[in-house]
């Protein structure tokens, strides 16, 4: 594969053609904040957390979505960057209902250790609060709408690692809700 | 297109543009209004085609007249026309003699557009340069009854319910806008909801995955450039200048000491003089 060369944050780099802006950055030891982002599936620039500054662009790239290419000038921590990080983090734990104190995962969290690297200590939105259904009957996992991002990797390696695609999302909107298994019928895929 | 194939319909990165790979993995235009000047143009010829709009946007547009006008419908112009020309001579002006206010173009993620800018051509340049945008070629007329805040929360809850759920700033982006301009309408917001309102706009525009959520600030932004003025009023003295939202028939809560008095029902509150 050719070798592009780009430079970011002011240092010249090289990369592989064809690879994500993200892979690279995380080559070059940069940490880039990622919740939708899993090795090993497919990348779907939601999470917007890896979002960077291309010089000549006015326009914000997800870096996991984005190929890298010849001549790219990045800059992924600039003011700006880092508090709509911010911001993004206090609209996911605004959104549904994140109570640390009482959470199992307390301190092995992704979104809180997301929180805590990007230094978003308070959230200014209204806690949406919504009444969500939880789901322990099953053996070998647990479904807690609650605490659910949509970030769909369970959705993803379910469809391209399991080749099952049993998970799916449903509703729209802040309404988007995790899918728990249907029965098949009539399902084309 | 994503519905055709039996998928979510979600965005997906681009490129590739649906010009390359679209339907089925085959090169697709999905705009309608595209296919409609395919078949002029094969006739006519591409030369009597560009002739006809301003420099870099040409052809004509169609537009949906809607709002305070007296005739409203589907409209189809050459590009470069005066938004006057279009409210006052083809939709036959504002009935009942109000005033022009604003004007909201391309759909529920377009800008407003002031009256001081009624003699602007009409393309993707000159409205872009405005804050707006042509999008979808919606155009909805406001006369000075409408309250611009009260505008906005109608355009952000539209986008609101058509947020697909891909993104976190579009999704809940916002509801959070929604909840501000809630506040901001029914008299309850302070100054620093509006500042906050203001932080989210340019987050939702810079950081959303797709056109819906980098355009659904658009009405906010736009009436907060043109008409901050009327966001104020809500806030600092909890009255709606157009007399448009609820906030005016509920009698707000005794603040303090110096707290003022409106009138239960008037749609012109006026402090009480004590």
């Amino acid at each position: 594969m050719p070798v592009v060369t780009l430079t970011v944050n002011d240092e010249l780099v090289s990369g592989q053609s064809g690879q994500s802006l993200l892979s690279l950055l995380k080559e070059l030891g940069i940490e880039m904040p990622t919740l939708c982002h899993l090795e090993g599936l497919s990348d779907r620039g939601g999470c917007r957390l890896c979002m960077v500054e291309l010089q000549g662009s006015k326009r914000l790239f997800a870096a996991c979505v984005t190929p890298v290419q010849e001549g790219m000038v990045v800059y992924t921590h600039t003011e700006r960057l880092l508090k709509y990080r911010r911001m993004i983090l206090e609209l996911l734990f605004a959104e549904r209902n994140h109570v640390c104190a009482v959470c199992v995962q307390n301190g092995h969290c992704e979104l809180q250790t997301q929180a805590a690297k990007n230094g978003m200590d308070s959230v200014r939105y209204d806690y949406l609060v919504p009444d969500l259904p939880m789901d322990a009957s099953h053996e070998r996992y647990v479904l807690d709408h609650n605490r659910c991002i949509l970030c769909t990797r369970c959705v993803r390696a379910c469809d391209e690692i399991e080749g099952a695609h049993v998970w799916d999302l449903m509703g729209r909107g802040v309404n988007s809700r995790h899918r728990r298994p249907q029965p098949a019928v009539g399902r084309q895929r | 297109m994503a519905s055709i194939m039996g998928r979510r319909g979600q965005p997906v990165p681009r490129p590739p543009y649906p010009s390359e790979r679209g339907l089925w993995g085959k090169p697709t235009l999905n705009n309608v209004e595209t296919y409609g000047s395919i078949a002029p143009i094969i006739l006519n010829g591409p030369e009597w085609f560009s002739g006809i709009g301003t420099e870099k946007s040409k052809g004509t547009k169609i537009f949906a007249l809607a709002g305070n006008i007296d005739t409203t419908g589907l409209i189809e112009v050459p590009m470069g026309i005066t938004l006057r020309e279009i409210v006052y001579d083809i939709a036959n002006g504002i009935p009942d003699g109000y005033a022009f206010k604003a004007a909201q173009t391309g759909g529920p993620s377009g800008g407003c557009i002031p009256s001081q800018f009624l003699d602007t051509p009409v393309d993707y340049e000159s409205l872009g340069a405005l804050g707006s945008i042509m999008g979808s070629g919606g155009l909805v007329v406001m006369d000075e009854r409408s309250c611009m805040a009260d505008v906005a929360k109608y355009f952000i809850e539209f986008c609101m319910d058509e947020s697909c759920g891909k993104c976190v700033p579009c999704r809940v982006g916002t509801v959070q806008m929604h909840r501000l301009l809630e506040r901001i309408t029914d008299g309850s917001a302070t100054f620093e909801d509006l500042e906050t309102l203001e932080e989210l706009c340019v987050l939702v525009r810079d950081t959303s995955l797709c056109g819906l959520g980098q355009n659904a600030p658009n009405p906010v932004i736009s009436t907060l450039r043109y008409f901050r003025e009327e966001y104020e009023a809500h806030i600092k003295e909890r009255r709606c200048p157009a007399g448009a939202c609820e906030m005016n028939r509920i009698p707000v809560q005794e603040l303090n000491t110096n707290s003022r008095v409106y009138s239960q029902n008037g749609a012109q509150a006026e402090p009480a003089q004590a």
